[in-house]
């Protein structure tokens, strides 16, 4: 099996002593290449904590990150960069955009950073599947929430990154906007071998993934493959210990 | 960046507090130095006086803290936005920041008082009871604390009051581009710049029209050149904020687009990336960061003055005065025999409220070409420091010395004038004294102020010392109070510095999290700042040097009202400002907020980005 993402005794811990919290617990997790994998859970089981560390952009306490074959845990700042820039993609829940900056100048952010030449064909095929390509020259803030997720997964995807990890990539858009984006992913995963972890809370969602991990407590519980809605509902409700 | 005002407020307030600390208590016991200050009449005119002095830095403070106020943290303006939209009313906040200006003035504040006091303490304590000496200056300490305080509550006011936002646009206040002008730059050179040039048209036209033959002039005429020249004052200060700033942050996009173009060239494209895409964007936040550097740089700037007065030359050290005038022989060759002493020149002097000595020019030629030379060029004109200061041809006159004009020197502290054409009666002997070639001065001059003369025909001498003679000269005390000095000037540049990086934090960890490494961000930040600080320290000093040159120019026009003669109006413009100072402080405050910028970034050295998002929501120097 070809392997996009590897942990080995993920851990982090935040705060100490008694209020201590445990985010990711342990964690040894293999996510394959070319499959969109969704990650679920409840609220503060750590699953942003998780992405975080498998992008490189946390450190953990303990354990070990590989993105293909590199092990991210052990790189110095230069390298671990170049793989952030030029490997791996992230959406954040929070979209992060340079608020002084048009939307445009964001999605572009990451080749300027990175030296990689512009290719305005995938620019504009990119903005255009995301329904953004009239609002180039907006401000972040000038954009609706929707519109501002849109502008991150574009930032994500814009230097076409071997892994992408989304931190609930369609929280802010319709069913329509989200089933458009979750079928592009899912595309690009199957036509160019890209790798996608999302997280999510939305069922429907996480049923266009291939497999979806069920996370509880800083720790895989479980986990879906070829996931239905209601398959992967039946799965959180065994998590949650209610029976339907 | 409520502390930061808090800090620079008290930082400033310090400065000025400092000032009014009895220095000089030792060398001045001589003369007529504020010991015997008193809490009577002189008293108030004190305060008024200090409260002119201080408020027109606390007016540019002002500008400076409305401006630091309104570079939000991340999470302040979320923080007004959620207080707004949950119904506080717009009074109330007004109300809340004018408390929260008061308690951070009261701590800023006073613990620069007691700091100031502290020191007032120290330096009386051998001679005085703490308040029997100066007792003036604990008054003008406590009146600078009120300007200063009001200025900080005044800008927590306006900072809540202006401008009208509704709660979601104080959520990117920061990040907008600044909205549309009400008024036009154009409109505001023409209103301000139409208002100053009036002003100074009053000012030349009223000094030109003046001749000195129909004598002093009027109360009235004073007044209205006095109020034009707050009047010009008032309309450059406006003409720097209201178009110089505008001006300067639309320069901030070239120039970092230059900036970015020598990176590139340097083989630093990734850097030079981030200082494009900031170059593409003006947002609020840049025109209150370079509003608030101009405005403590244009503070700086008008300190950066010089007297445009020529000196005497550097060899002279001062003059004893020596009464009665046959004690004068015996005091100069005992004056002659101190080590170091070159020449000393007897000469009749007639004391009073202006102490004017009558020069033989044939023998002082030899020694103090300068002074030849001034006198000569305007023969029967009086060379002294204390034009502009109450030196009146008509008060000379009075005293039965007939000047024809006044020649303004820098030279303390007597008045100096051709022997042959004055014929007033001499009260005193005069003995100038001079250093010898290739002595010190100042060590000599150290000398001269410590010898006492053994005689028994003087019944009284004064010295005037053109040169510092202070006691504690070269210890450990002059390198305390210079550290101070320099601790509370650069402690204001620092804490603004620190601040605009730590501004940064939030985008600096997304553009970490796309491929930046941690040299590339430093780089970028270092040549944003500096970039930054270059235009907007660069446009404060010559603003704040304009300024003052401006008011020395306007200040000399009115000396012509009682004599002062002027040969050339753009010397005194130039000659005013003190450009090695003014390069210095725009190197040392360039250099700091590019460290400045460094070492908030080495606190992030080796943080993730998440881990550096962590910091940025906790916050600093908010």
């Amino acid at each position: 099996m070809n392997l996009a993402l590897k942990s080995l005794g993920l851990t982090k811990t935040y705060g100490s002593g008694p209020s201590a919290v445990t985010a990711v617990n342990h964690v040894d997790l293999e996510i394959e290449a070319g499959v969109l994998t969704a990650v679920m859970g409840p609220s503060g089981s750590g699953k942003t904590t998780l992405v975080h560390l498998l992008a490189g952009l946390d450190r953990p306490d303990s354990g070990q990150v590989w993105v293909g074959d590199d092990e991210i845990t052990a790189l110095k700042d230069k390298d671990l960069a170049k793989v952030r820039g030029r490997i791996v993609g992230f959406v954040f829940q929070g979209f992060n955009l340079l608020q002084t900056m048009s939307a445009r100048d964001n999605i572009v952010l990451p080749l300027r950073l990175n030296g990689i030449p512009l290719d305005e064909a995938w620019l504009s095929s990119l903005t255009d599947m995301l329904g953004i390509g009239r609002e180039l020259e907006r401000r972040p803030f000038e954009l609706s929430g929707g519109q501002q997720q849109r502008v991150a997964i574009a930032r994500a995807l814009i230097t076409k990154p071997r892994v992408v990890l989304a931190d609930e990539p369609t929280g802010n858009l319709d069913t329509h906007a989200s089933a458009e984006i979750l079928s592009h992913l899912r595309q690009s995963c199957r036509e160019l071998g890209q790798s996608v972890v999302m997280v999510t809370h939305d069922p429907t969602a996480a049923s266009y993934a291939g497999k979806v991990l069920l996370f509880a407590d800083g720790r895989v519980a479980g986990h879906v493959l070829d996931p239905t809605p209601d398959a992967v509902l039946a799965g959180l409700d065994a998590l949650a210990g209610v029976e339907r | 960046m409520r502390r930061l005002a808090q800090g620079i407020v008290g930082a400033l307030a310090l400065a000025f507090m400092l000032m009014y600390v009895p220095w000089d208590l030792e060398e001045c016991t001589a003369f007529s130095c504020h010991t015997t200050d008193r809490w009577d009449f002189d008293g108030y005119f004190l305060i008024l006086m200090v409260v002119m002095q201080s408020l027109v830095y606390a007016v540019i403070t002002t500008v400076v803290l409305v401006g630091v106020l309104g570079m939000r943290d991340s999470g302040a303006s979320s923080e007004d936005a959620v207080l707004a939209a949950l119904g506080q009313s717009r009074r109330s906040a007004i109300r809340d920041a004018a408390k929260r200006g008061a308690v951070d003035a009261a701590v800023a504040i006073g613990a620069g008082f007691v700091i100031s006091g502290g020191f007032h303490v120290w330096k009386v304590f051998d001679s005085h009871s703490a308040f029997g000496a100066a007792a003036g200056a604990w008054i003008q300490r406590l009146t600078v604390a009120a300007v200063f305080a009001g200025a900080l509550v005044i800008a927590h006011v306006i900072d809540a009051a202006r401008p009208r936002k509704s709660p979601v646009d104080l959520l990117h206040a920061d990040a907008a581009a600044p909205g549309p002008r009400r008024f036009t730059l154009r409109a505001r050179m023409l209103v301000f710049g139409g208002l100053a040039g009036a002003a100074a048209g009053v000012i030349v036209g009223v000094t030109l029209a003046h001749d000195p033959a129909d004598g002093e002039v009027g109360e009235t005429t004073r007044t209205v050149i006095q109020g034009a020249q707050i009047t010009v004052w008032l309309a450059l200060l406006a003409l720097a904020f209201a178009v110089g700033v505008p001006l300067v942050v639309s320069g901030l996009r070239p120039a970092l687009t230059w900036a970015a173009r020598l990176g590139a060239a340097l083989r630093a494209p990734r850097a030079a990336s981030i200082l494009e895409a900031r170059a593409s964007t003006a947002s609020g936040a840049s025109t209150r960061t370079i509003l608030a550097i101009s405005g403590l740089a244009l503070i700086a700037g008008s300190f950066a003055h010089v007297s445009p007065a020529p000196a005497l030359t550097p060899s002279y050290l001062g003059t004893i005065s020596v009464r009665p005038i046959s004690a004068g022989e015996e005091f100069a060759s005992q004056y002659r025999e101190i080590d170091g002493v070159g020449a000393v020149v007897a000469a009749p002097m007639m004391s009073g409220d202006d102490a004017v000595i009558r020069v033989d020019l044939d023998e002082i030629a030899a020694v103090d070409p300068v002074l030849t030379a001034l006198l000569t060029s305007h023969p029967g004109a009086m060379a002294t420091s204390n034009s502009g200061y109450g030196a009146s041809i008509f008060r000379l006159a009075e005293a039965g010395i007939n000047a024809t004009g006044i020649l303004p020197i820098s030279t303390c502290c007597v008045g100096f004038i051709d022997g042959t054409r004055v014929h007033a009666t001499p009260t005193d002997t005069a003995l100038l004294i001079y250093a010898a070639d290739g002595a010190d001065p100042a060590e000599v001059a150290q000398r001269v102020a410590n010898f006492s003369p053994t005689t028994t025909a003087a019944t009284s001498s004064g010295q005037w010392m053109a040169y510092a003679t202070e006691n504690y000269s070269g210890s450990w005390i002059e390198w305390v109070y210079y550290g101070l000095v320099a601790l509370v000037c650069l402690g204001p540049v620092i804490a603004l510095a620190v601040g605009v990086a730590a501004r940064r934090r939030r985008d600096d960890a997304t553009l970490a999290a796309l491929g930046a490494s941690w040299r590339t961000l430093r780089g970028a930040a270092i040549a944003e700042t500096g970039v930054v600080a270059a235009l907007a320290v660069g446009f404060g000093l010559l603003a704040g040097a304009v300024l003052q040159s401006t008011m020395a120019v306007i200040a000399r026009a009115e000396d012509t009202f009682d004599g002062v003669i002027t040969d050339s109006y753009l010397q005194v413009a130039v000659r005013s400002v003190d450009w090695g100072s003014l390069a210095w402080m725009f190197a040392i405050a360039v250099a700091s907020f590019a460290a400045a910028a460094f070492v908030v970034g080495l606190r992030t050295r080796g943080a993730l980005p998440a881990e550096q998002l962590r910091a940025a929501e906790e916050g600093v120097l908010s």
